[in-house]
């Protein structure tokens, strides 16, 4: 079987851990819970006929006490950067993580995921900062680990752009 | 030699200047060709000929095909279907066929089978009688309870010095999972995690370490501890081969680890460098990493006979020493007892000193022999001291024994000691009354001497005498007593009544006969029945007077043989009643 390692990276607290739990076993809980280093689950999907073995490593949110483990990256086929839409640091953030991931493992394939779209009335992310995104032509889909919107569909389609490459 | 011939025959036509004829150039290629072509039709023969191809193929077949065999697997593949299905055929046409051929393959096979079963049981039989009844099992089986965990795992978990529970083939680079090999494969579903889990913990490891105390990240870590069991991670460039192991494995263990990961990566570098996420090439490697599930038992320490045989011996020696000990002692306190029950004797203690007996206390010296009691209580002499100081006993029966010793009573007189008197009876010379009543009250132990039932033998003397000096006398021919003889049938009662006093005080029967008498005159019919009326008569006087005894005899003796030329005074004296008193046998009334 194909096994893949994937890595959620972003600031803290814009729902990492969530998503890998509502895409992982189904569930959302509003409790927040920091995590501490690196949390590793697992998921079989199937990718053009293929089964492939995601391992999802959760890594730590950056903020301004804690530095990502640039280490954990290694050996990650694909990486998504998660960015909380109710907060416009996140994506500036997103920007800068980026570019130190690519600087550790090179361009792997990542996916920009804009969560908490659940919350429409707090969106903090205005044209201006969508054009920027638009402008870096990533990847972006809009997804919310309460309901569960875009986040299977996000998975599979990091999982294709892995196995296309 | 044909090419000579061609080139020769070319120059000279080419030297004659004219073209060559068809004939001549068809001439020309039948020389030419002519071997050649004959070869053609016979290889051309051949070939269209089935029986020469199956010749040709047969010479070749079994070269081809050990050819091909070593060089990969395709014939086999090509072969099985084949193969399968004639067996198949085989099998439907004529079973036994195939039964033939395998039963002698079979027969081993199962034999083997089965013994290889039953050693595995014996085994595990045996290890389990060795553990079940042991204190050390008990201990474990309490840990075991304690614990909660399963006993086989307490089991295990002491005997073993370690074992290889898990072990891992990790990609360096992706922290992937190439192979998990485990003892208890029931967890494999979560390898592929406890792998990434593995990596993360070795990166945040390193790096930790890197960041502390500087140094190259390559270095190869690591031994790290979860709970019980302890995680050797073994790296290489490529490839991370990490051991869970519960207890503490040898050094020797990490060189299997080593060599396990260098020859991984020797074997299959292309893999993984170009790993991409599938794993299966890896499971070449299982040979390898199962050589990593290694176990270590504890082994036995074997003690020397010595050991055992020693404590065996004291134990036994203990056992006899108590043994004959608490025999001793039963003895002993059973004799100390039975001299304690016995009069005269007081223990005043008992006790035991460098395995002699001490014993001493108060004996009365009329009190039985201590040394009498040792035989019959088992009691070596030589082992007891004692000592027994002598005391008089108040014993009733040792007071009369001394009493008995000291007055030395004569025939006839009974001694008796009751509530501290002591009672004389019987008869007894006067002498003997008079030394006696100073003499009782010297016997220790006696405080009052009573002789009221003890009689003076010559009073009794006297009495007898003075009954038998009465006489009682009749008229001539009369049995009736006259009023004149009232005064001796008077004394007589009186003595008679003394007499039976005696006799109630000594406590025996004095018998008494009564013996009527008649002179000469008539005949000696009428005289010895006159004589037994006037005993008879005699008697009833008596009893009227208030006699009561009970032993007298009244008896007529006829005329007296003495009355031969009497007087008349006599001849009166001769018509008469006597008494004779007859003593009873006191030598037997002690």
């Amino acid at each position: 079987m194909i096994q893949k390692k994937i890595c959620m990276v972003g600031a803290s607290a814009v729902g990492k851990t969530s998503l890998v739990a509502r895409f992982v076993k189904g569930i959302f809980s509003d409790k927040y819970l920091t995590t501490v280093g690196v949390k590793i689950d697992k998921k079989t999907v199937e990718v053009s006929g293929q089964q492939v073995n995601l391992l999802l490593w959760d890594l730590a949110g950056e903020d301004e006490y804690i530095q990502l483990r640039l280490s954990y990256l290694h050996g990650s086929s694909g990486y998504f950067l998660v960015v909380d839409g109710t907060r416009r640091a996140t994506l500036e953030t997103a920007f800068d993580l980026r570019a130190k991931v690519e600087g550790e493992i090179g361009a792997v394939p990542f996916i920009l995921l804009l969560n908490k779209t659940d919350l429409a009335e707090e969106w903090d992310l205005d044209d201006k900062a969508m054009a920027k995104l638009s402008e870096a032509g990533w990847s972006l889909i809009n997804t919310s680990a309460k309901t569960g919107l875009g986040v299977e569909e996000a998975f599979l389609a990091l999982a294709e752009k892995m196995i296309e490459r | 030699m044909n090419d000579s011939s061609a080139q020769s025959l070319s120059d000279r036509e080419i030297e004659s200047g004219r073209s060559p004829t068809k004939d001549e150039l068809d001439e020309l290629r039948h020389l030419l060709l002519e071997p050649e072509q004959e070869q053609i039709v016979r290889l051309q023969e051949r070939l269209n000929n089935p029986r020469f191809n199956v010749d040709d193929v047969s010479r070749v077949l079994p070269e081809a095909v050990t050819l091909r065999s070593s060089k990969d697997n395709q014939l086999t593949s090509a072969l099985m279907p084949t193969v399968e299905s004639a067996l198949n055929v085989s099998v439907k046409k004529n079973p036994q066929k195939l039964v033939d051929i395998i039963f002698p393959v079979l027969g081993p096979a199962i034999r083997k089978a089965i013994s290889s079963a039953l050693g595995e049981m014996v085994q595990s039989l045996n290890e389990t009688l060795e553990h079940s009844l042991s204190l050390e099992s008990l201990k474990w089986r309490w840990e075991a309870y304690r614990t909660g965990r399963p006993f086989a795992e307490i089991v295990i978990y002491h005997k073993l010095v370690y074992q290889v529970e898990h072990v891992f083939l990790i990609h360096r680079q992706t922290g992937i999972q190439l192979l998990h090999v485990a003892r208890d494969m029931r967890t494999e579903e979560d390898a592929d995690l406890i792998s990434a889990m593995l990596t993360a913990i070795k990166t945040a490891l390193q790096d930790f370490v890197h960041d502390s105390f500087g140094g190259g990240k390559e270095d190869a870590l690591l031994e790290f501890k979860v709970g019980e069991h302890n995680v050797w991670v073994e790296q290489k460039t490529h490839v991370i081969v990490a051991a869970v192991i519960m207890g503490e494995p040898t050094e020797e263990y990490r060189r299997t680890l080593e060599a396990a990961a260098g020859n991984i990566q020797r074997e299959q570098y292309d893999e993984l460098e170009a790993f991409d996420g599938e794993t299966a090439p890896f499971e070449a490697s299982r040979p390898d990493l199962e050589e990593c599930l290694q176990q270590q038992l504890r082994t036995k320490k074997k003690t020397s006979p010595l050991l055992w045989i020693l404590p065996a011996l004291l134990l036994v020696g203990l056992g006899v020493w108590l043994f004959f000990t608490i025999r001793d002692n039963w003895r002993w306190s059973d004799y100390v007892e039975k001299l304690r029950s016995n009069p005269g004797i007081i223990v005043v203690s008992d006790e035991k000193r460098g395995g002699k007996r001490f014993i001493s206390g108060l004996r009365d010296p009329l009190a039985i022999d201590p040394a009498s009691l040792y035989s019959e209580a088992g009691i070596a002499p030589e082992d007891v001291e004692s000592r027994w100081e002598p005391y008089q006993a108040a014993y009733p029966e040792f007071v009369l024994i001394r009493a008995k010793r000291l007055l030395q009573p004569p025939d006839g007189v009974r001694l008796k000691f009751e509530e501290n008197t002591l009672y004389a009876s019987g008869i007894a010379p006067r002498g003997w009354i008079m030394e006696a009543r100073r003499l009782a009250a010297v016997v220790p132990g006696v405080e009052e001497f009573r002789e009221e039932n003890l009689s003076d033998a010559s009073e009794l003397q006297s009495l007898k005498s003075e009954i038998e000096s009465i006489a009682i006398t009749f008229a001539t021919g009369s049995s009736e007593i006259t009023a004149d003889q009232n005064e001796p049938l008077e004394r007589a009662a009186s003595a008679l009544r003394k007499l039976k006093e005696f006799s109630e005080s000594i406590g025996k029967p004095i018998r008494v006969e009564v013996s009527g008498f008649a002179d000469r005159t008539g005949t000696d019919e009428l005289n010895l029945r006159l004589s037994h009326e006037r005993a008879v008569s005699a008697l009833a006087a008596l009893a009227a007077k208030g006699m009561k005894q009970t032993d007298i005899t009244a008896k007529g003796l006829g005329v007296r043989t003495d009355s031969p030329g009497a007087s008349s005074q006599q001849m009166q004296s001769y018509r008469s009643v006597t008494f004779r008193v007859i003593l009873p046998d006191i030598s037997s009334g002690n």
